[in-house]
């Protein structure tokens, strides 16, 4: 591919869910989510209330949006999204059709399928992040920190990705006591293909 | 410039009046510079003497005074420099000889002051001069203007505690001329609207209104004197000042006037002699905004109340204390009651000025602001639906008295306990109060406010009709493009409703349900399904062991998505049912999650759930829901995944159900791993992962890349269905083959997308064999050839 050097924000978030579960995003969220910091969003699904992606809109033009399930039909959601960002090549989907969603094996399944380096998904409302030799798994959880039937103890989470070359750095971000607070994960290495 | 006649002749003889005016300023100048004082004298005499005209209106004449007022004050400041020759005296007595009264008195007013600056003789004697010689000008605008050049030419020279004409003279003197000047002011003033006249009424009054700040003056004066006590003021002055204003009977002038008082005199006076001035405002003639009048009082009082907390109260006699602002809402009960007519938008804003009253001098007394919008309630009833003219100023007014309250305390449960202010929102018509509701409920979400009893959430939910439901009133199109925000508005509410004991938030939501299950198809789907989710969340979160609350919770639950249901959204209550499942699984409830699932989710399926995508999408949820839970008994579970799996082998399309069975076989779990209540089948496991292979298999060769898809995921997950669900290798093994040969079948390149995934299939498999020998068994090597 092409060696792009520039640096890339990605911002990673999903299972917000308004205003079947919630009313707005976290204002320590939004606080950081700004035009001209963030050059790509992805969507895990579920947002559920579509003027949300006008506000995506006012954040960046590079919208990548998976379908989740009680999002209603539009023609920016999509089931399966892969997309090119940088030198990463990147999967998207909302996971309700992967069962069990949380299972790593199952995961490594879909990125068998959509030959992706990074593989986002969501469903789960719990910020994950595991990787292995050929792939980076993120779940931002649920930026709203909306109810799940499965997890009891959901936090608002997001994932924000900093892909330089062939570089990603997770960060995952959450609110902890009312705050706003982040961990930096290691560099994950684009594999050679 | 207007075309008007009449104005063009005005204009005309004021212009020619200022040229002779000049002309004779001049001459006195040019006189005073060569020092005889006599010519100049007869020049300004002159001069003034144009100033004798009846044909200007009032406007214009002032425009003409001013005038001649500047050169006469270049007369006196020659005079005051005394190179003339001629002793004060001397010069008094000169100017006395002058033979048309009006120059004659502007001129002894303009010697009296230098006569009195040279301090040769008491102030007090010069204005008693002066005072009793202008009596003899009784013209209404002549008049006017020489008593208000006295005025302004004794300004500085008044007696007072610290002034240096106190020769002789004490501040009681000033306190004299100013009043007598003010009450003979006031008389001609008031005449000037009668009598014959060449311009219209309406004219007139506009034209004495603007005049309203020449009397005025007079009561700013006596304030600045130093020397008026409190004492002076309250036994003599203030009687004085008010005996002219209620004789006078003037409608402008008791307006201008009272209003002045108020502004010029310090607030504490007015504290000091509250009951006078009440009672006087109370009298005035009919036709006087008297709400203006009090409630510039209020404003002020409300000011020094605040600068001045200790003086909040209020005594009369033997009266006890009483907070300053009972005192003036029971004034205003007063006001409204023994006036012939009372304003209404007037009386609001009134009103307005009261509720300033409130909040920034008794902040904590919340049932006064239930007082206050008694009051509104009063003067509103029968006039809110356009009964009289002045509606929509009505309507206005009450308004900004409502947003009031809501800004000030930015906490809605305050307000749901005024019963007066509900009751006002209440009549307003249908448009005004959404609007009112609207902003009540944006007020609540920004603020996070909790609302914590039944009562409370009742009463807001009645008051937010408009917005709840279709209200008999109901005006305009409700269903706009403002409808889906107001509809979000409504669902972000329900967040706010919170009881820490779980049966009273139950009895809570229910009572919402109540309320929003009334509001029509087109509402329900913004408002239930927040709804159901916020019992579900209760019931996650509260941790009680209660198993009847826990059930009427659920119950609660299901109603909601019955209405949902009801409505005609088959695929959200679908997907709610399942929701409600899980949580009674979680809870251990079996037969509740049971009934969610099959009375609930499959009946809805059944019947309503039509297109082929909507219904598999919905086979995979139920999959997927069934899979989380492990409350039900052998034979429950039996039951529900055979019958899950033969819906799922009766969608329509292939692709679909070979998709689902996929996805059923996970449903099935050795009993070596799992508890006696879940099944054990294995068997039936391979059985669907066969009948689905079958099914992909009998798909025509058209659909090569499909085929190679679905059999590529199938084969994925028997990969994770050997670890997790033991299923048995050699079924695994044979999907490898009925893969195999679709490739060969297809042709298909060993470089092609699908071949690599298979490839990494096939090495994830070889790479799990180390781990788990259950994967050893696999045949993988069959496909040793086709990748060289």
């Amino acid at each position: 591919g092409n060696w792009i050097t520039k640096m890339v924000f990605v911002l990673v978030l999903g299972d917000i869910h308004i205003p079947h579960r919630s009313h707005d995003l976290p204002k320590e969220f939004k606080k950081i989510f700004l035009p001209g910091k963030i050059q790509h969003i992805i969507c895990t699904g579920n947002l559920c209330r579509t003027s949300l992606i006008q506000y995506f809109r006012g954040i960046c033009a590079n919208l990548h949006l998976a379908k989740g399930d009680f999002d209603e039909d539009h023609p920016l959601l999509e089931d399966e999204i892969v997309v090119e960002i940088g030198n990463f090549k990147i999967g998207v989907t909302h996971g309700h059709h992967i069962i069990p969603t949380y299972d790593m094996e199952v995961l490594m399944a879909t990125q068998r399928k959509l030959d992706v380096d990074i593989l986002i998904t969501g469903n789960t409302h719990q910020l994950e992040h595991v990787r292995s030799s050929k792939c980076l798994y993120l779940n931002p959880g649920s930026a709203t920190g909306a109810y799940s039937a499965t997890q009891s103890d959901v936090i608002p989470s997001f994932i924000l990705l900093d892909l330089d070359a062939d570089k990603a750095v997770p960060y995952l971000y959450y609110l902890k006591d009312g705050a706003m607070v982040y961990d930096v994960q290691e560099p994950f290495v684009l594999p050679s293909r | 410039m207007s075309n008007d006649p009449f104005e063009i002749e005005q204009q005309k003889l004021l212009n020619e009046a200022i040229q002779v005016v000049n002309e004779q300023g001049q001459c006195m100048k040019i006189e005073l510079d060569r020092n005889s004082l006599r010519s100049a004298l007869t020049a300004c005499a002159s001069m003034i003497s144009e100033l004798r005209t009846s044909l200007l209106t009032p406007r214009n004449y002032y425009a003409l005074y001013l005038v001649a007022s500047q050169h006469l004050n270049s007369l006196t400041e020659h005079i005051e420099m005394g190179d003339h020759g001629l002793s004060m005296n001397e010069l008094y007595e000169l100017v006395q000889l002058c033979g048309n009264i009006l120059p004659r008195l502007y001129l002894l007013i303009a010697v009296g002051s230098c006569y009195i600056k040279s301090k040769e003789i008491p102030a007090k004697d010069i204005f008693h001069d002066l005072v009793e010689m202008t009596k003899g000008v009784q013209h209404p605008t002549r008049g006017l203007f020489l008593r208000s050049f006295l005025s302004d030419s004794t300004r500085e020279l008044l007696p007072d505690r610290g002034s240096e004409y106190n020769r002789g003279s004490t501040v009681n003197d000033s306190i004299d001329l100013i009043l007598t000047n003010f009450t003979e002011m006031n008389k001609l003033w008031v005449r000037m609207q009668h009598g014959k006249s060449f311009i219209s009424q309406a004219r007139k009054e506009a034209e004495r209104k603007q005049l309203g700040s020449l009397i005025g003056k007079n009561l700013q004066r006596l304030a600045e004197l130093e020397g008026l006590t409190i004492g002076i003021y309250q036994s003599d002055v203030l009687t004085r000042i008010l005996k002219q204003i209620d004789k006078c009977g003037d409608v402008l002038a008791q307006q201008i006037l009272m209003e002045t008082l108020i502004l010029a005199f310090s607030d504490e006076y007015h504290l000091r002699t509250l009951p006078t001035l009440l009672d006087t405002v109370l009298k005035l003639t009919d036709g006087v905004n008297i709400q203006s009048i009090v409630g510039l009082l209020i404003e002020r009082l409300s000011a020094y109340i605040k600068e001045n907390p200790s003086k909040s109260t209020h005594s009369q006699g033997v009266e006890e204390e009483k907070d300053i602002f009972l005192v003036m809402s029971d004034y205003v009960v007063q006001v409204a009651s023994e006036r012939d007519y009372v304003d209404t938008p007037d009386m609001l804003r009134l009103i307005g000025s009261l509720l300033n009253m409130v909040f920034e001098c008794f902040p904590g007394e919340i049932p006064y602001v239930d007082i206050i919008f008694d009051l509104v309630y009063v003067h509103i009833d029968g006039k809110t639906r356009g009964e009289t003219s002045d509606c929509d100023e009505i309507l206005r007014e009450t308004r900004k008295l409502l947003l009031v309250p809501m800004e000030t305390f930015q906490n809605i449960t305050t307000l749901l306990d005024l019963s007066n202010y509900t009751k006002v929102i209440e009549i307003l018509p249908y448009e005004e109060r959404k609007y009112v509701v609207t902003r009540l409920a944006q007020n609540a979400v920004d603020n996070d406010t909790q609302l914590t009893s039944v009562e409370e959430v009742d009463l807001l939910l009645s008051l937010l009709g408009p917005l709840v439901r279709d209200c008999d009133d109901k005006t305009g199109n409700d269903y706009d493009e403002d409808f889906d925000e107001e509809q979000n508005l409504v669902a972000s509410m329900i967040s706010l409703f919170y009881n820490p004991e779980f049966e009273t938030h139950i009895n809570i939501l229910s009572t919402a349900h109540e309320h929003f299950s009334a509001g029509g198809i087109k509402r329900i789907t913004y408002t239930l399904v927040p709804l159901v989710f916020s019992t579900l969340q209760l019931i996650q979160k509260s941790g009680t062991q209660d198993k009847t609350l826990l059930r009427k919770a659920l119950k609660l639950a299901g109603t909601a998505v019955t209405s949902l249901h009801s409505a005609g959204k088959p695929d959200i209550s679908f997907r709610l049912y399942l929701h409600a499942a899980l949580a009674a699984g979680k809870l251990g409830l079996p037969q509740m999650s049971y009934d969610f699932l099959t009375k609930g989710a499959l009946t809805i399926y059944d019947e309503e759930i039509a297109s082929p995508k909507n219904r598999f999408d919905a086979m995979i949820l139920f999959v997927a829901a069934l899979k989380e839970l492990d409350c039900f008994s052998h034979d429950s579970y039996d039951t529900l995944v055979n019958q899950t799996a033969v819906t799922c082998s009766r969608l329509l399309h292939p692709e679909h159900q070979a998709r689902a069975l996929t996805a059923t076989a996970g449903l099935f779990v050795s009993a070596l791993d799992y508890g006696e209540n879940q099944f054990v089948e294995a068997k039936l496991m391979k059985d669907k992962l066969s009948k689905a292979a079958k099914l992909v298999n009998a798909m025509e060769p058209d659909y090569q890349e499909l085929k190679e898809e679905l059999i590529l995921e199938m084969l994925d997950y028997g990969v994770y269905l050997v670890g997790a669900n033991n299923l048995d290798p050699t079924t695994l093994s044979s999907l490898i083959t009925v893969t195999k040969n679709f490739f060969e079948e297809g042709k298909t390149s060993n470089t092609s997308a699908h071949a690599i995934h298979l490839k990494k299939t096939l090495k994830r498999i070889n790479q799990l064999s180390s781990e788990n020998e259950a994967y050893g068994e696999v045949d993988i090597y069959q496909l040793k050839d086709f990748f060289s």
